[in-house]
């Protein structure tokens, strides 16, 4: 039961925020989150905010498909490579 | 970024297909996943047509409603007959065979069983029938934890005096543990869950390459987080060094969700679960803590299942041996035939994250 939708946060009243994914709106609870603000993408499961979607690193993830898949040249060895 | 559509590009897809038959060891390799989403992905997008012949990757006991036992199923039509009580479930649960009966039949029967999305909902249900017990069954694996325990501490804030919670929640990783001492499956690594580590992290799968051997990686839904899982994997195997790895950074911490684990530990405590095909395993099951009594199910109801009450399969379902990965929905002799979604014969084809509905579904 990992089913869980990315949803991005739109506004915050207590311990419900709005949460939109594309034309579906829900109300969604994110006692589970320490800090989150209008903006923010979050993943949703049975009506509760699990966590925070890291942009940064969702970015970092493509770029190593990239290089996993040979669209961009891997790291040379001895560079520091983050996993 | 909306977190899907950049994680199913088709061309990725092919490429790291490749890099995977490059990389792969010749000899047979046999990968485990124990998500029910990561099952329905897996069928979904076809990756398994995208993989060498000799990389299988096994679907395991990861679909939380096809392991709850059949005697919990029993105990919940039994509470539903009680014209006092009002069942909330998820909508999964609805269909699956017990001994007798299915909580759906009893739905048309009674009336008195109601879906909801989040366990939060039934205390909605409460507060509208306040002379009714409602009782929410509460199944899922760590991922749906957090949000049972959350609802737990807000009925006892709002003082909700109706509203019980019947519980049939597992934990993931000390099943892990029971599957390696299965020689039968000779696993060589696992791609492990990716929102139930949202909420535990990366630590709690440390001990399966220390003590066995065995590589992980935590691994997110779509097909490229999927492909790259399975590449980290065997990168793992081919240089004989078993760790740990985290694909789905993005979400996922090496802590996990500290805030949820706390929640999680202030309303449970540990205890042998009872996973049907498995049987007991120790220290898998939660149980409400002693303080919050006034809403277990179990110990104000008097409802309860156990290995004696826990069931047999019917005849010619072999579900049992698909939740543990020793054979596939194909091998089941029932598949398709006997045994579709409109007519099931066990929990692995009702279960939207049954490996036999998946593998109907998607082929």
């Amino acid at each position: 039961m990992c089913l869980a939708i990315p949803m991005q946060i739109k506004s915050i009243s207590g311990d419900f925020a709005e949460a939109a994914s594309g034309s579906l709106r829900k109300a969604v609870n994110i006692q589970m989150l320490s800090a989150v603000k209008p903006g923010d993408y979050v993943m949703v499961h049975a009506g509760f905010a699990i966590e925070k979607i890291n942009p940064q690193k969702a970015k970092e993830t493509l770029r190593m498909i990239d290089e996993i898949s040979g669209r961009v040249p891997q790291p040379a060895p001895g560079a520091k490579h983050q996993r | 970024m909306k977190y899907l559509d950049e994680f199913r590009n088709r061309r990725l897809a092919l490429s790291i297909s490749a890099k995977i038959r490059a990389a792969a060891p010749r000899r047979k390799i046999n990968l485990m996943e124990v998500c029910g989403t990561h099952t329905q992905s897996f069928r979904r997008f076809g990756l398994a047509r995208l993989l060498p012949e000799n990389i299988k990757l096994i679907s395991g006991p990861g679909c939380p409603v096809c392991v709850t036992a059949q005697g919990y199923l029993d105990a919940a039509i039994r509470l539903a007959q009680n014209k006092e009580v009002i069942i909330a479930t998820f909508a999964d649960m609805l269909r699956v065979p017990a001994s007798r009966s299915s909580l759906e039949r009893e739905k048309t029967r009674a009336g008195n069983i109601r879906m909801v999305y989040s366990p939060l909902d039934s205390l909605g249900i409460a507060r509208q029938n306040p002379d009714k017990k409602v009782v929410f069954l509460a199944v899922g694996f760590e991922t749906t934890v957090p949000a049972v325990a959350l609802s737990v501490l807000a009925a006892r804030k709002a003082k909700i005096r109706n509203i019980f919670f019947f519980s049939s929640l597992k934990l993931i990783p000390p099943a892990m543990a029971y599957l390696l001492q299965d020689k039968r499956l000779n696993l060589d690594g696992f791609l492990c869950p990716g929102h139930v580590s949202a909420i535990i992290g990366l630590e709690p799968y440390e001990f399966i390459p220390e003590k066995y051997g065995v590589a992980c990686c935590v691994s997110g839904f779509e097909p490229l987080d999927m492909l790259e899982g399975i590449y980290l994997l065997l990168r793992q195997i081919a240089c004989g060094r078993p760790k740990v790895e985290n694909q789905y950074r993005r979400l996922v911490s090496r802590k996990g969700n500290l805030k949820a684990l706390r929640l999680a530990g202030e309303v449970f405590c540990v205890s042998p679960g009872l996973w049907r095909g498995l049987g007991v395993i120790p220290q898998t099951g939660l149980r409400l803590k002693k303080e919050f009594s006034r809403f277990d199910a179990e110990k104000m109801l008097g409802v309860s299942y156990s290995q004696d009450t826990a069931g047999k399969d019917k005849k010619n379902c072999r579900c049992a041996e698909v939740l543990k990965g020793l054979i596939q929905p194909l091998d089941c002799p029932s598949f398709a035939k006997i045994c579709t979604p409109a007519y099931p014969l066990g929990p692995c084809m009702v279960s939207y994250e049954g490996a036999c509905n998946a593998y109907y579904k998607y082929g």
